[in-house]
């Protein structure tokens, strides 16, 4: 990564001199500054290969100028860039350059997750079905669902609780499509690579159970 | 009256009739025994095709286990009853003979199922069959034959084109629903990674499939224009609807063929996910516990005006980078703003000033006054003397010590020389060698004549 030039010459500005840069550079800034994550996938294919090629010197550049971290994550083409506070700085960075995606997404996230990659429901591909089955088939943890979604406590549930529940689903899809976690084009979706990074941002969590079931008792 | 010519066939109606469809579409316990039958008459196990009752006694019993084992019912009698009911539309029974043999019905009914279910997929076949077509079409001479060939060859391999991309279709069917049942087995590694990359081998053999397919699309291209062709030569109302449907059946086919494609495109990265998935059950099995605390034990607070949910405990929320990027642009919008009046400027007026003000133009006037009396001294003096030295006149009106005056000399010398240059009967020349001096000014000229022409 990055080796095109010989190490020590690259610097935070390497990358400018690249003759791609005045074509790709200014949509990479805006894409990774609005917190969008860049994989090898359609439109974003040129994108991807400008940073993996300039990847030393957009690290230095973005640390150095702007106190964040070009990160890199995923295998071979589930390889995925994106910008990432440098950790414990989260207080360095203006309130104004942070975003706290709702926890109503993370959990959506979370369901989408389970259904293609731990049921295998890999044909999933609308967020018509996808809303139908999060709404549908986990009866299981049904009440806990409407409850996170649609703020609905009761036991039963309403076509005005499924409506919510089916807005902040298809929002919460919105959301990861505009941060590059999957491709949404009306109601047909791909999930791209660059989605693994929602477990993993959890990883410590989900590694560690104890984190979270000791306090869960001890409430 | 009506015509017998305008009956029309109603097929569902028709169909619909008492027990018309369970004659046509059998239960599995007569249908099985009809493929038995078929089977055995394929590799010529009965002389001339014709079997006995006994045969048809023992295809029932080898598909129907359960009915033999049932004690308490006499199996002789149901059979009797599937017997007298395939006469129907599948068997037809030779008293003479005591022999039973396939009606046709029977033939296409176990033809087409195992055309379908044949896994033996040949896109070649469906390549020379289009190229037979593309020679039989192409010798086609008169407008009879290409009809024939329409309704005779066009239309029997419709359906074999058609089952073939069915027949796609269903592959990944199968494979995606042998993909989710093997849920079950998430735990036992072994099993699953067999299952997934056979899963996936079988994906690779689909889509090289559906390649070949499109190889023999090209023929069809061919055919197609052929069709066209004929269609303009023969200008026949007949022939142009034939030709019309064969296109939008060959426009559906081609959809049904980029329609798998795309299937293929979707599931396979999945798949491949799937497999670095697999080496994680137990991460997998963490996600959704993880998942399940989250959901139950997640609190709804009021965020200002909003309900907003929390996690439990202190499992924060993601942070993503948004860095405020918008450009302001500041333009000043003519229809919001229009323009607005500007407010008079009011200077007090004072005596003083008003005075100053007066005597200052006055002194132009004046000015001017003594220009044009100047100018018209120098002209009366041209025209008596035809010529005179318009620098020695600066020196007449300026005063050294009055600046007013240098202004006045100055003006008057520009005036002049304008004044005579603009006039036809008056000439200047100007002499910078010979230089005009007077000994009280510090200031000296360059020699002006001006001359009255002859």
């Amino acid at each position: 990564m990055g080796n095109h030039y010989p190490e020590e010459a690259i610097t935070p500005n390497s990358f400018l001199a690249d003759s791609d840069a005045t074509e790709l550079f200014g949509k990479i800034d805006y894409a990774l500054k609005n917190g969008k994550h860049i994989q090898r996938w359609q439109e974003q294919e040129n994108l991807y290969l400008f940073i993996e090629k300039n990847y030393v010197s957009l690290r230095q550049y973005y640390r150095e100028f702007f106190g964040v971290l070009l990160e890199a994550a995923g295998e071979s083409i589930q390889k995925y860039f994106f910008l990432e506070f440098i950790p414990d700085s989260r207080g360095n960075i203006p309130i104004d350059n942070r975003y706290f995606l709702p926890n109503e997404y993370v959990i959506v996230g979370f369901m989408l997750y389970k259904i293609i990659y731990i049921d295998n429901y890999i044909e999933l591909n609308t967020l018509s079905t996808l809303q139908k089955m999060i709404r549908q088939d986990y009866e299981d943890i049904k009440p806990g669902i409407y409850r996170a979604l649609a703020k609905a406590k009761k036991i039963h549930t309403t076509q005005m609780d499924d409506e919510k529940a089916n807005d902040v689903i298809e929002k919460a899809l919105r959301e990861f499509a505009r941060i590059g976690w999957i491709h949404l084009d009306g109601d047909v979706f791909d999930i791209l690579p660059s989605f693994q990074r929602l477990p993993k941002i959890y990883g410590d969590y989900i590694n560690d159970p104890s984190l979270w079931l000791n306090k869960a008792n001890a409430q | 009256m009506q015509n017998s010519n305008d009956y029309t066939f109603l097929f569902l109606s028709e169909i619909s009739k008492e027990k018309t469809y369970g004659l046509l579409y059998p239960e599995a316990k007569a249908g099985l025994a009809i493929i038995w039958l078929y089977e055995r008459i394929q590799n010529g196990t009965f002389q001339q095709n014709a079997f006995k009752e006994k045969d048809l006694h023992q295809a029932l019993r080898e598909v129907n286990p359960s009915i033999e084992s049932d004690k308490s019912r006499h199996p002789k009698e149901t059979y009797n009853v599937i017997i007298a009911d395939l006469q129907e539309y599948f068997i037809r029974y030779d008293e003479e003979r005591q022999e039973y043999s396939f009606k046709e019905y029977a033939l296409i009914f176990c033809r087409q199922a195992y055309e379908i279910l044949k896994a033996s997929f040949s896109p070649t076949r469906i390549e020379k069959i289009c190229f037979a077509l593309r020679e039989k079409l192409q010798n086609c001479q008169e407008l009879e034959s290409l009809s024939d060939w329409f309704k005779l060859d066009f239309d029997t391999f419709k359906p074999q084109l058609k089952s073939q991309l069915d027949f796609l279709d269903r592959q990944i069917d199968q494979s995606v629903s042998s993909l989710r049942q093997n849920k079950q087995l998430s735990f036992q590694e072994g099993t699953v990674l067999e299952t997934l990359k056979q899963i996936d081998g079988r994906f690779e053999t689909i889509r090289a499939q559906n390649k070949e397919l499109r190889t023999a699309f090209k023929e069809i291209d061919q055919i197609r224009r052929l069709m066209e062709d004929y269609a303009a030569k023969y200008d026949n109302g007949d022939l142009d609807i034939l030709v019309h449907n064969s296109v939008i059946f060959f426009q559906e086919m081609r959809r049904t063929l980029t329609i798998i494609d795309k299937r293929l495109d979707r599931i396979q990265p999945k798949i491949r996910q799937l497999f670095s998935n697999l080496n994680k059950p137990l991460f997998n099995y963490r996600v959704e516990k993880f998942l399940y605390h989250l959901v139950e034990n997640s609190t709804e607070v009021t965020k200002g005006a909003k309900k907003a949910t929390q996690f439990p405990g202190n499992i924060p929320p993601i942070a993503i980078i948004r860095m405020r990027q918008d450009f302001a642009i500041v333009e000043r919008k003519t229809d919001l703003f229009p323009l607005q009046a500007k407010k008079r400027l009011v200077i007090p007026e004072s005596a003083e000033a008003k005075s100053k003000a007066f005597a200052k133009s006055q002194n132009k006037l004046g000015q001017q006054d003594e220009i044009s009396i100047w100018i018209d001294r120098i002209q009366q003096a041209v025209d008596t003397d035809k010529e005179l030295s318009l620098a020695e006149y600066f020196f007449q009106i300026a005063k050294p010590t009055e600046p007013l005056s240098i202004m006045l000399a100055i003006a008057v010398i520009y005036r002049a020389i304008g004044f005579f240059e603009r006039q036809e009967k008056y000439s200047i020349s100007i002499n910078p060698d010979n230089i005009i001096q007077n000994p009280t000014f510090k200031t000296s000229l360059w020699e002006i004549i001006i001359r009255r022409k002859p």
